[in-house]
């Protein structure tokens, strides 16, 4: 591990459901500015640790720093305002409210008006397909579109780090490119981002590095060609190449 | 309300043109066959009686609201409600009247009310420790103390008062009792809903008093009026406009905080989703507080009027029971967790408790529908269920994947 | 039944022939609270003066067991089985006939002496020959109200309001209707319920009648809200009230409204002639000395207040707290000189044999009803 000054640091991180123990000993940190993926089958534990960063599930054993500051004992509302969003798996966009009010709604937690239409303008570019649906209720979009959305939404509160919960989720191939795409876009701009995904490939492909979850402990990590070339991921989890 | 289409592409029955069309003819065949047919009315009696309709669905609508921005946030039936209403009702009662209120009781209340100031406040200020609090608190219990035990306002002040101190009981009520509940099974929350019911019922019968109460303000706004139209006189008060747009500046305000204010969005977010809302930083809690406060405060309202419209209050023990079983209805007719369900369910319900009486008199042998009068709420109820489920303005969502 | 066993074995072992040692427990089933409370309260007060001025029986001083029945059957019920567990040597109250025929069972099945101080439903005294009354019965009522209606006010049509939950009313509307009706006139009854606060719909279906006079039979919980609506909905007629009205929850209540509202009830000093009417305004004004801010004197505290004394006197009668003593005094009551009149109860079914009912009249000044009084018109008597 480098020296440089972590964003996001979780240390020996463990959670219980219960009396099951789902994450053991995880160890991951996210430097500003990076990409990173987090991979792993089914029940590996991936949505837990996006959920446990959120402070949505609490942290039983270990540590987790933010910007330097102790965050695991922050509830999610104080997360948010020190830097996190959040696009939740499967969007999780408000239905019954408008393109326009479900940015506002990211926005939630700042009072600078300026800035805010400043990054809403932003997302606009971004998403040209939001702009000109300002005014449609959010249920009735498609779901790439919802995709966008959420994005955007995330990126209203101008964030230091974004999580986001399997993107690719129920999109068509193209779709999940495009996404990708943009996604990467923005980590360009500056904002980490923290990618859950199933799509190994496509997460890989874009992010700086990646960590591999199995039954809630971490198994691989490392930059994101290396984890592509390594020959027990592309068994596990990439298929054929 | 367009035709349905579904995803077929088929045209379904176009329910929505059949009632919204149909049902008025037929009210309207049956006022001509009232008045030139059999000539028993004249047309300034539906007059009157539309306007008394009126005036009762705006009051059930005001109720409604509350129950339907509850249940919209946390999905609970708050039955608790009516006994809200009554509150009210009584708290404005006491201060206008100058009544005699029991110093030991004024002072429970206003300690009561006092803390639940303070948590409002401590909900902004983030500590119940903060300076703000304690002095709010403060002032608010001597302030209320005061209040009740000697002063005697006039009517606006104590409908006003009344609504911002039963709007902060809604608070306390759901602090106290809902919220520790979160998470818990519903119906541990519908079985306390009847507990807090019960309690203030109780308490209504020993603080406020356990007799039948006459509500009579000094206003003019009782005072009857009488205008000739078509032939016939229409008797009524001037009510009939305090009435309507006092409930119509209410409802617009409420509309206007759901729709234009950062909070009021929240509100509606949490109500869409209340995990997601979370995770973009809204405090949930403190939204669900302020849907508490807007509710009992326009319950509050409704009592007022409630009282001005009748004349008198029943004892605490009966008062909000009908009154809060048909407001629900009314939400649950119009669409539960839909502001303007709520209305128009509220509307409706006057509308059908007071027309349809008036509609069907008594005519020789037909003893008329008079006795029925409580009994369409609840059957248009069942029929709702039964037909369409989500209500008037259903929550009818086409969510795509 | 303990408490006798002990009175008793205390009876034998002092040699005392005196059955009950202690004072003389009569119990009071009054509603206190809730929508008749008004009356009940006035009922109270007549109680408690007139105990005043005659506090003792068989040298002993009486007690007041008093029970709030809250104005509900069931309330009057609990304080009937509570006054059964006391012993008491009778009961006074309830005043309204639901209330009273609710307590009358228990009471007779027990055998304890009940004074209903103003129950008007004949089927009260019914029920047993342990249960009084003080009062007139409302076929008596109903049949004056109607002829004063048909002859007096000359009206051929009458709208009748009835709560039809209630004993009393359902009765007295029924009386009122039969005679109004054989003397030629024509009526439709509506129906309301108890905590009816929106008549909207009865005063529509009032409208078509095209009524000349308008009874109410029922009481001022609910009147307080009709009389307000019937004048805002443009109905002006004369409206005739019954005792249940003759209470201060009314005009106090209804305001305007009540102003010239004409009702039956118990006669006072102004009706009665002689040394009743002498014995009525001294009563008045001792009444005055002990309860100077009383909210109503009325028929009601002159019925509570018999009721009281001639319970004592049938003690007193019966030399003894023997409850078969007692009842056979009673029962054989002759001319006793009340407050409301002469008391007989011989040869009845516990209704007094001569009662004076009064015409009274609201006179409500100002709109808030505040400043209301009542006047006397006349007086008939039952015997007549």
């Amino acid at each position: 591990m480098s020296d440089r000054e972590t964003l996001l640091d979780m240390r020996q991180v463990t959670t219980h459901y219960g009396p099951i123990r789902v994450l053991h000993n995880v160890d991951m940190q996210i430097y500003p500015g990076e990409m990173v993926c987090l991979l792993g089958g089914n029940a590996s534990g991936k949505s837990t640790t996006l959920k446990t960063i959120l402070g949505i599930v609490r942290v039983s054993e270990g540590e987790m720093y933010f910007r330097g500051e102790r965050a695991d004992t922050l509830t999610t509302a104080e997360r948010i305002e020190r830097g996190m969003a959040v696009v939740p798996e499967n969007r999780r966009i408000f239905p019954k409210m408008t393109v326009r009010e479900n940015l506002e709604m990211g926005s939630y937690l700042r009072n600078d008006r300026k800035g805010i239409r400043e990054d809403m303008d932003y997302v606009i570019s971004l998403f040209p397909r939001i702009g000109e649906r300002l005014n449609q209720m959010g249920g009735t979009m498609s779901g790439g579109e919802q995709q966008m959305l959420a994005m955007g939404r995330a990126l209203m509160s101008r964030p230091k780090l974004i999580l986001m919960d399997e993107p690719s989720m129920g999109l068509a191939p193209l779709f999940v490119e495009k996404i990708f795409e943009i996604i990467k876009t923005v980590n360009d701009e500056g904002i980490s981002v923290f990618v859950v995904e199933q799509n190994a490939n496509v997460a890989l492909s874009v992010a700086d590095r990646g960590y591999v979850l199995q039954t809630g402990e971490v198994v691989l990590s490392g930059p994101a060609q290396e984890l592509l070339a390594n020959e027990d991921m592309k068994k596990a989890y990439l298929g054929d190449v | 309300m367009a035709a349905i289409t579904t995803t077929a592409g088929r045209r379904a029955i176009p329910w929505g043109w059949i009632f919204g069309l149909g049902i008025p003819a037929l009210v309207l065949a049956r006022i001509y066959y009232l008045v030139n047919v059999v000539e028993v009315r004249d047309y300034a009696f539906f007059i009157g009686a539309m306007v008394q309709s009126l005036q009762l669905g705006s009051l059930y609508a005001l109720i409604a609201l509350g129950y339907t921005m509850v249940y919209g946030i946390i999905r609970l039936i708050n039955f608790a409600h009516g006994e809200v209403f009554m509150v009210g009702a009584f708290i404005s009662y006491f201060l206008f009247s100058g009544a005699p209120f029991a110093l030991p009781w004024a002072l429970l209340w206003s300690a009561v009310l006092a803390w639940g100031v303070a948590f409002i406040l401590n909900l902004w200020r983030g500590s119940m420790t903060h300076p703000t609090v304690i002095a709010g608190g403060l002032v608010a219990f001597a302030a209320l103390t005061f209040l009740l035990s000697t002063f005697q306002v006039n009517w606006v002040a104590a409908l006003l008062l009344s609504m911002l101190f039963t709007g902060v009981l809604g608070v306390v009520i759901d602090r106290v009792a809902y919220r520790p509940l979160r998470g818990a099974p519903r119906i541990s929350l519908l079985i306390t809903a009847i507990a807090v019911s019960f309690l203030l019922q109780n308490t209504g019968l020993i603080v406020f008093t356990r007799n039948q109460t006459p509500f009579r303000p000094e206003t003019d706004w009782t005072a009857f009026l009488q205008f000739d139209v078509l032939g016939g006189t229409v008797y009524t008060s001037r009510l009939m406009f305090l009435i309507p747009i006092l409930t119509a500046v209410l409802v617009t305000a409420l509309t206007l905080f759901v729709t234009r204010t950062r909070l009021g969005k929240a509100m509606r977010a949490s109500a869409q989703d209340a995990e997601t809302a979370q995770m973009m930083g809204i405090n949930v809690n403190r939204v669900i507080a302020t849907t508490f406060l807007l509710g009992s405060m326009l319950a509050a309202a409704g009592g007022f009027l409630w009282g001005l419209n009748f004349g008198s209050l029943n004892q605490p023990a009966v008062m909000g029971i009908l009154p809060g079983i048909k407001a629900f209805a009314a939400a649950v007719i119009g669409g539960i967790g839909s502001l303007p369900g709520a209305v128009i369910g509220g509307l409706l319900l006057g509308f059908l408790e007071n027309f349809m009486t008036a509609l069907f008199p008594r005519q020789g042998d037909f003893p008329g529908l008079t006795e029925f009068k409580d009994t369409f709420a609840f059957a248009l109820l069942i029929v709702v269920l039964l037909v369409r489920p989500s209500g008037i303005v259903g929550e009818d969502l086409s969510e795509k994947v | 039944m303990a408490k006798k066993l002990f009175a008793l074995l205390a009876a034998v072992l002092l040699g005392g022939t005196a059955f009950a040692q202690g004072p003389v427990t009569i119990g009071v089933n009054l509603e206190l609270s809730g929508r008749f409370a008004t009356i009940g309260n006035a009922t109270l007060q007549g109680i408690e003066v007139a105990r005043e001025q005659m506090s003792d029986a068989l040298g002993q001083e009486v007690e007041l067991s008093i029970c709030d029945n809250q104005t509900t059957p069931e309330g009057s019920i609990n304080c009937a089985a509570r006054f059964v567990d006391e012993g008491v040597i009778g009961v006074l109250g309830p005043i309204s006939s639901t209330m009273a025929i609710a307590a009358a069972n228990p009471l007779e099945e027990a055998g304890v002496i009940m004074i209903s101080t103003s129950s008007t439903n004949p089927a009260t005294t019914q029920i047993g020959e342990h249960i009084f009354r003080m009062a007139y019965t409302d076929d008596f009522q109903g049949k004056v109200a109607a002829r004063y209606a048909a002859d007096d006010l000359e009206a051929e049509r009458a709208v009748v309001f009835r709560q039809q939950d209630d004993d009393y009313s359902f009765g007295l509307a029924g009386f009122f209707a039969e005679e109004f009706e054989s003397l030629g006139g024509e009526t439709i009854t509506l129906d309301f319920v108890s905590n009816t606060v929106d008549f909207s719909a009865q005063i529509n279906d009032a409208r078509g009648f095209d009524a000349d006079v308008i009874y109410y039979s029922g009481f001022c919980a609910e009147g307080a809200s009709l009389m307000p609506q019937l004048r805002q909905q443009g109905f002006n007629q004369q409206i005739l009230g019954a005792d249940a009205s003759d209470d201060s929850q009314c005009p106090v209540g209804g305001g305007e409204a009540f102003d010239g509202y004409i009702l039956t009830g118990f006669g006072g000093a102004d009706v009665l002639s002689g040394d009743a009417a002498a014995r009525a305004e001294d009563f008045a004004a001792f009444f005055d000395v002990v309860y100077p801010d009383a909210a109503d004197f009325n028929g009601f505290t002159l019925a509570g207040a018999d009721s009281y004394n001639v319970m004592v006197q049938a003690v007193n009668n019966a030399g003894s707290a023997d409850p078969d003593a007692v009842l056979d005094a009673l029962q054989n009551l002759e001319g006793y000189p009340g407050v409301s009149g002469d008391i007989t109860y011989a040869g009845t079914d516990g209704t007094p044999a001569d009662r004076t009912i009064a015409f009274f009249q609201y006179s409500v000044p100002g709109a808030d009803g505040s400043e209301w009084t009542k006047s006397s018109l006349f007086g008939i008597g039952t015997g007549q």
